[in-house]
């Protein structure tokens, strides 16, 4: 190898300008890529730059010394040298550690961004019509009225009582001509989060009354991810109906109030919405959900009246067909 | 960490690209799998019952 010269020491001020050299010979001088083809090099020159500069830097440092030029280059990789410069880069592996972790964090957040708003409806969609066949296949379950049936009689007394089952598991389900005609969403008992509310399913408060009592019916559903049972809450205008169908009933409540309320006021669940320990003398259906969208810093609470039922055996029932096919 | 990953798996750069893929759509899969589902049950943001913070855990629901 051939004795270096720095081209930086050069007179003139000329500044070196970096040429990506390599090395063909592996003990052997640096030579420029690309450029250097050894047959257009001058005799005793092994280096040829490609640039105009460094040329210069070259010729210049060539004239003060006399003798043919390599220039080192401090960033070739080379396992023979031992300049301290070229020790493990402690700090640069650990900042680009941390750096492809942080990458990395935040894809996971961003895909569980996706998971939440997207994934988990698709996922709770069959989880949903499999609930629903669950309850169609319940002993004592009679199956709606053909579309050529006749109207089935209303009924505002001798209300039926639908017996509360246990902590888990679906019984009725709930209609709302408002969110389609097609909207029937089954109704579980309890709002345990996981295993009921992030199926898909509607959560049944428990200890507050079965549909049709005298008291509070009270539901719970996501209005966003996991099935989006009421995602239309705000479309919700007074005297829309509420329909729960039963074993052999639908019990048809009406809209009549809404509110935001704080997540920890259990008041609008009581059987006398807003008081406790009064008896009640309504029979409501309470359906809650978060406010506003996207978080959870209040509750969206719909009320509505019963206003009356009638048997599936008896015939349709009149709203949930829809009005052209009345 | 990326880089000694992409060195250690063998074979040609296309094959590399090829199986880097496939890792993350295991690790996609896994994530929207388990992690995931985990993870809502923890993180508070997206709670919808009123409740005076007591919640007693229930039976899974098998439909």
């Amino acid at each position: 190898m051939s004795e270096p010269t720095s081209p930086g020491a050069s007179p003139g001020g000329v500044m070196p300008t970096f040429v990506r050299l390599e090395r063909t010979d592996p003990s052997g001088p640096l030579i420029p890529a690309g450029g250097g083809a050894p047959a257009t090099m001058p005799a005793g020159a092994p280096v040829v730059a490609t640039s105009a500069s460094s040329r210069a830097a070259i010729q210049l440092a060539a004239a003060s010394s006399g003798r043919a030029l390599t220039i080192p280059w401090p960033t070739v990789p080379s396992a023979s040298d031992s300049d301290p410069r070229r020790r493990i880069p402690v700090l640069a592996i650990i900042t680009g550690l941390i750096g492809e972790l942080l990458i990395t964090a935040g894809v996971l957040l961003g895909l569980y961004v996706v998971w939440e708003l997207v994934w988990s409806t698709v996922e709770a969609r069959p989880l949903q019509r499999q609930a629903l066949e669950v309850v169609h296949k319940r002993p004592g379950y009679v199956p709606p009225a053909p579309d050529t049936a006749a109207w089935a009689p209303e009924y505002t007394d001798n209300i039926p009582e639908v017996a509360v089952p246990d902590r888990g598991e679906p019984w009725v389900s709930l209609h709302v001509p408002r969110w389609g005609y097609k909207y029937n969403i089954v109704i579980a008992e309890g709002v345990d989060k996981y295993s009921i509310l992030d199926q898909g399913l509607i959560g049944h408060y428990p200890d507050t009354q079965g549909p049709g009592e005298l008291g509070n019916f009270a539901v719970a559903g996501h209005r966003i991810t996991h099935g989006e049972p009421f995602a239309g809450i705000q479309a919700l205008r007074d005297a829309d109906e509420l329909i729960v169908e039963t074993d052999e009933n639908y019990l048809v409540f009406a809209v009549y109030d809404r509110d935001i309320v704080s997540p920890y006021d259990m008041s609008v669940i009581y059987p006398v919405p807003g008081q406790e320990g009064v008896d009640p003398v309504k029979r409501l259906i309470t359906l809650t959900t978060c406010h506003p969208r996207y978080t959870s810093t209040s509750r969206y609470i719909v009320w509505g009246d019963f206003q009356y039922w009638t048997k599936k055996s008896e015939g349709r029932l009149k709203a949930l067909v829809p009005p052209s096919k009345r | 960490m990326y880089a000694a990953l992409w060195r250690t798996i063998p074979g040609p750069s296309w094959f590399r690209v090829f199986v880097l893929l496939c890792l993350a759509l295991v690790a996609v899969w896994a994530c929207f799998q388990f992690l995931f589902p985990w993870l809502s049950t923890v993180l508070p943001f997206n709670e919808l019952t009123v409740s005076d913070g007591e919640m007693t855990p229930l039976p899974d629901l098998t439909p």
